[in-house]
């Protein structure tokens, strides 16, 4: 029984806001299909293809979340048997499926574009990857606040926090990973151990953000 | 269906309960009759179960209703029950008048004479509708 | 199986500027329970600590035989809870909630949900932000109604509603005890739908419990009496009266322990009794509140 209702509550949340992710995904695909028109289409692509991502990632805990207590329809939730804790499971599964879903589709359209389309050359993948690990990131941190905080001054915070520190820490990278520069434009994904040391602290970051949300909120006294 | 008046100062429970004799005093209910269970009755008018409660129980008092253990409630088959109940009534009506008289300080000879001058007034009117 | 749909003993819980301190309630199987006080009162905390929403302090909570907050899940299996601050989803239609409602809960009575809609005058096609208060509140109601639950836990159903649709949902609710077994808690603070309605009535001011009894046999404890007194006399307030003004030779004593002999005892001290007179629930209420806040402050 009680499984079926935190299933229950995933589907109503993706029901809820499956437009706004369709949407997101197919204008984050329409700027990958720029970057087969070559010249400046490539930087102007790649740029609003990662923009279309940070939309989904401040957007999808924002609508998802915050709002649920903002128009106040949490206590109609909470009326339902669920627990604090199943409910707080239940929205992290959907919140993290729907915007994953994006993410893997946008990941995959890219892959495709390079892969197959030769939009851009390999040596771009393993950057690309690391940029990509940046909204993923700024995503758990915007959706842990959102969960733990119980209030949208909070989440607020951890959404301009993140989007202000993409362009920081890309610089901070570049700056000190200067065989990552050297390889992008070349025709072969050039694998350093530099790049799978900077993708495992990008893994263990969001680990450590989700398991924290998690203890954080199984500790909550007050629901409402 | 009954509805229970705001502007009647009254409790609840006897309003009920005079609108229950009313029911018999007229016909509506004959004797031995089954009526409402209390749940109904309380649904029916959209009050408390404890005042129909009340007001049942008051009645059984009085005698003018019975409960039959996992029967129901039933008027009782006496079948004066209808007079007995407008007896109760002017009984009541009769009290109220020699109060206010007795506060007025009139003699029981003028309220006797204010008595029948109001029966000739009433009846007078009657005659003037029919 | 308990014979108490909610058992609250001791409980209490602190905020910064409200206390709610030792809070006994009893809601016997089959009632209604009316939870009246002031704006700030407690009533609403008080409601959700009952639902396992607000973890208590200190204190025993039983719904339904489940104790809360531990056991919430399944006790809210059986629990029907609405409040005047829950909203529904703006942008779905009423249709696409009760479809939500009936693949959640296995008890839902689609018949009784047709009959409410046409009762209720909603239409299913209606997007929730198209209805207006009134109809968002009978919306919200037949959710939790058309379930069947044992126990109806509802904060303010009839605030803010105009006269027709308080009367639509009252009948509901009193029609909910047709079945026997099944209980209702709510709290207003229209004292007239408390007085109709509830079986047994809960008073609660600044956090505290004032009174908790019977509706029927509260109201007949309460008295209005209009006296006169003799030339020169300052009537006193006798044994069960709490409160009585006089302006030169009329008073109105308040009593909230009234025997039949009170009229007698103040015949016998000189004063004459013009009126005894029943009190109406906000009669009791304002008189009850002023005296408990009296008592504090003195």
């Amino acid at each position: 029984m009680k499984t079926n209702v935190m299933l229950e509550l995933v589907w109503k949340d993706w029901r809820l806001q499956r437009r706004m992710i369709t949407l997101l995904t197919l204008a984050g695909a329409a700027a990958l299909a720029m970057l087969l028109i070559g010249g400046q289409a490539i930087i102007i692509g790649t740029v609003f293809f990662f923009v279309a991502m940070i939309f989904c990632a401040c957007l999808v805990p924002m609508q998802n979340i915050v709002n649920e207590r903002k128009k106040q329809t949490l206590a109609f939730m909470m009326s339902l048997p669920v627990s604090a804790a199943q409910y707080g499971a239940a929205k992290l599964v959907s919140t993290a499926g729907m915007f994953l879903f994006s993410w893997v589709a946008l990941l995959g359209a890219a892959l495709y574009m390079i892969l197959a389309r030769h939009a851009l050359p390999h040596g771009a993948i393993p950057m690309g990857m690391i940029l990509m690990g940046f909204p993923l990131i700024g995503f758990c941190l915007v959706t842990g606040t959102a969960l733990v905080g119980d209030s949208e001054g909070w989440a607020t915070a951890a959404l301009a926090i993140t989007n202000s520190s993409y362009w920081l820490v890309w610089y901070l990278i570049v700056r000190h990973v200067p065989s990552l520069t050297k390889t992008w434009g070349g025709p072969v994904a050039v694998w350093t151990p530099a790049v799978f040391k900077i993708l495992s602290v990008e893994f263990a970051i969001i680990l450590f953000i989700l398991g924290l949300t998690m203890f954080l909120q199984s500790r909550k006294k007050n629901f409402l | 269906m009954f509805v229970i008046s705001q502007t009647d100062k009254r409790p609840m429970y006897l309003q009920i309960m005079e609108h229950m004799k009313q029911r018999i005093a007229v016909g509506d209910w004959t004797a031995g009759q089954a009526i409402p269970s209390i749940r109904q009755m309380a649904a029916d008018i959209g009050v408390s179960v404890i005042t129909v409660k009340r007001a049942y129980l008051e009645l059984e008092r009085e005698g003018v209703i019975v409960t039959r253990q996992g029967k129901g409630c039933f008027v009782a088959s006496d079948s004066h029950v209808g007079a007995r109940i407008r007896e109760q009534e002017l009984a009541q009506h009769l009290e109220q008048a020699v109060r206010s008289a007795a506060m007025m300080g009139l003699s029981p000879k003028n309220l006797e004479n204010r008595v029948r001058a109001m029966y000739d007034r009433v009846t007078d009117k009657e005659k003037e509708r029919v | 199986m308990t014979d108490y749909a909610v058992e609250l003993e001791g409980v209490c819980k602190s905020y910064r500027f409200f206390e709610l301190q030792n809070i006994a309630l009893r809601l016997e199987r089959g009632t209604i329970m009316g939870l009246i006080g002031p704006n700030g009162a407690g009533k609403s905390t008080t409601i959700r600590i009952l639902m396992g929403l607000v973890h208590q302090d200190r204190g025993e909570v039983n719904v339904l035989g489940h104790r809360m907050p531990e056991e919430q899940i399944q006790a809210k299996w059986d629990v029907g809870f609405a409040s005047d601050d829950m909203r529904l989803y703006d942008s779905m239609t009423l249709g696409w909630h009760i479809q939500f409602m009936k693949s959640i809960y296995e008890s839902w009575d689609d018949r009784y949900a047709q009959v409410l809609l046409k009762r209720f005058g909603l239409r299913a096609e209606q997007t929730i932000k198209g209805l207006s208060h009134g109809q968002r509140v009978k919306a919200t109601l037949l959710l939790v109604l058309a379930r069947r639950p044992k126990l109806l836990v509802l904060d303010e159903p009839t605030t803010g509603l105009d006269p027709v649709a308080r009367h639509e949902i009252l009948r509901e609710l009193t029609a909910v005890m047709v079945e026997d077994g099944r209980s209702i808690l709510f709290s207003s603070h229209n004292t007239q739908d408390v007085e109709q309605i509830s079986d047994k009535i809960t008073f609660i001011d600044r956090g505290r419990i004032l009174d908790s009894m019977d509706k029927e046999a509260y109201l007949d404890r309460w008295r209005r009496l209009r006296l006169e007194a003799p030339d020169g006399v300052a009537l006193r307030a006798l044994p069960g009266v709490i409160g009585i003004q006089q302006t030169g030779r009329l008073a109105v004593a308040i009593a909230n322990a009234f025997e039949p002999h009170l009229p007698n005892a103040y015949e016998s001290t000189g004063a004459r009794v013009r009126a005894v007179e029943n009190m109406t629930l906000e009669e009791i209420f304002i008189a009850n509140v002023e005296r408990s806040r009296e008592e504090v402050n003195a």
